[in-house]
């Protein structure tokens, strides 16, 4: 059994731009950052709990 | 010339339509789905099952409806069955095991130790449990196939095989990326496939790897000797911002890896001699 990727979902504080990353590539620059601004995001969900609704609009950071 | 074999995971515990539309649920759609991808070259279905709400469950009666419709449907398919123990998180020890004792597939799931689960519960397989399955498995004539998350699952498949639970040849796949467990890279791939080597000379194995290693460890598996398991269990999306079409999606793409790369597609009567299974 897997369980695909493991999402940490975030909002932008900045642009309020929704965007996503994967706990695979958490040693990326790009982890946590929103992608339009670069701002550090603001964690709103996770993968399993608190999963929110529109999960597929939230745009992925990995390069 | 080297056979690679393709393992398709059509379906899995987590993935609904929400997160793809595309993901076969119900026993009809995953015997169609499992036809399918036969035909673009996956030699092995490993199978879950989904209740009426699409949760992961392990209702013996919902992978008889499916290998019934599979055989009645499409009797020139002769893919192997490779059924989850794992579909369920809340399944007893009973209820993990009694679609093996009954269906008697080719092949079944060994998670071969327990871990966190999406740091928020518990993925069991306590020593009482894989005991008593590993005993069952061979029992019953079913090929395990050890899930290993993490090294340590490894080692722990050669004290199983020490003790008589597992008999050798065995067969691994290594599970990268998933979350509490080894993240998805090709040094980390070498890793387990010389963890494996060494613990348990004379194995085989298969790996994938989810979300973002997926195409590293494609490649890296042929590249290694290995084969291949892809699918829906394991990535919803194709690419990046792209969802799946299908699991044949997946299949084909790694069939044409397989072969630019010089390898054979293996069948499933290939596969069948290269994991030394019963049929």
């Amino acid at each position: 059994m897997s369980w695909g990727v493991y999402w940490m979902f975030y909002r932008c504080p900045n642009c309020d731009k929704k965007f996503k990353s994967g706990a695979d590539t958490i040693t990326e620059p790009t982890f946590g950052r929103c992608p339009t601004c670069g701002a550090e995001g603001v964690l709103v969900g996770e993968s399993g709990k608190f999963n929110p609704p529109d999960a597929n609009d939230y745009e992925d950071t990995a390069d | 010339m080297k056979k690679t074999i393709i393992t398709v995971a059509t379906t899995g515990a987590w993935p609904k339509k929400e997160n793809n539309p595309n993901v076969p649920m119900t026993p009809g759609e995953i015997a169609e789905d499992v036809y399918d991808c036969w035909q673009a070259g996956a030699a092995i279905a490993h199978l879950h099952m989904r209740d009426e709400d699409g949760n992961g469950t392990m209702d013996v009666n919902k992978f008889r409806q499916t290998v019934e419709l599979l055989r009645k449907n499409h009797p020139d398919c002769d893919i192997v069955l490779n059924m989850t123990t794992s579909g369920d998180l809340n399944a007893t020890d009973e209820t993990r095991q009694i679609h093996l004792k009954e269906l008697r597939p080719e092949m079944g799931s060994y998670d071969c130790g327990s871990m966190n689960w999406l740091h928020s519960s518990l993925f069991l397989n306590p020593p009482k449990f894989l005991e008593e399955l590993g005993a069952n498995m061979q029992a019953w004539g079913v090929k395990p196939e050890i899930e290993a998350f993490d090294p340590g699952m490894i080692a722990n498949a050669a004290y199983y095989l020490k003790k008589g639970v597992l008999k050798a040849p065995l067969h691994f796949q290594f599970c990268m990326g998933c979350a509490n467990g080894i993240p998805g890279s090709l040094k980390n791939l070498l890793f387990m496939k010389e963890t494996m080597d060494s613990l348990c000379p004379g194995s085989t194995w298969s790996c994938f790897g989810v979300g973002h290693s997926a195409l590293e460890i494609l490649y890296g598996a042929v590249a290694l000797g290995g084969h291949i398991r892809v699918g829906m269990e394991d990535n919803v999306m194709y690419a990046k911002g792209q969802l799946a079409d299908s699991n044949r999606q997946f299949v084909e793409r790694a069939a044409r890896v397989i072969r630019e790369y010089g390898n054979e597609v293996a069948t499933p009567a290939e596969a069948r001699e290269i994991l030394g299974l019963r049929k």
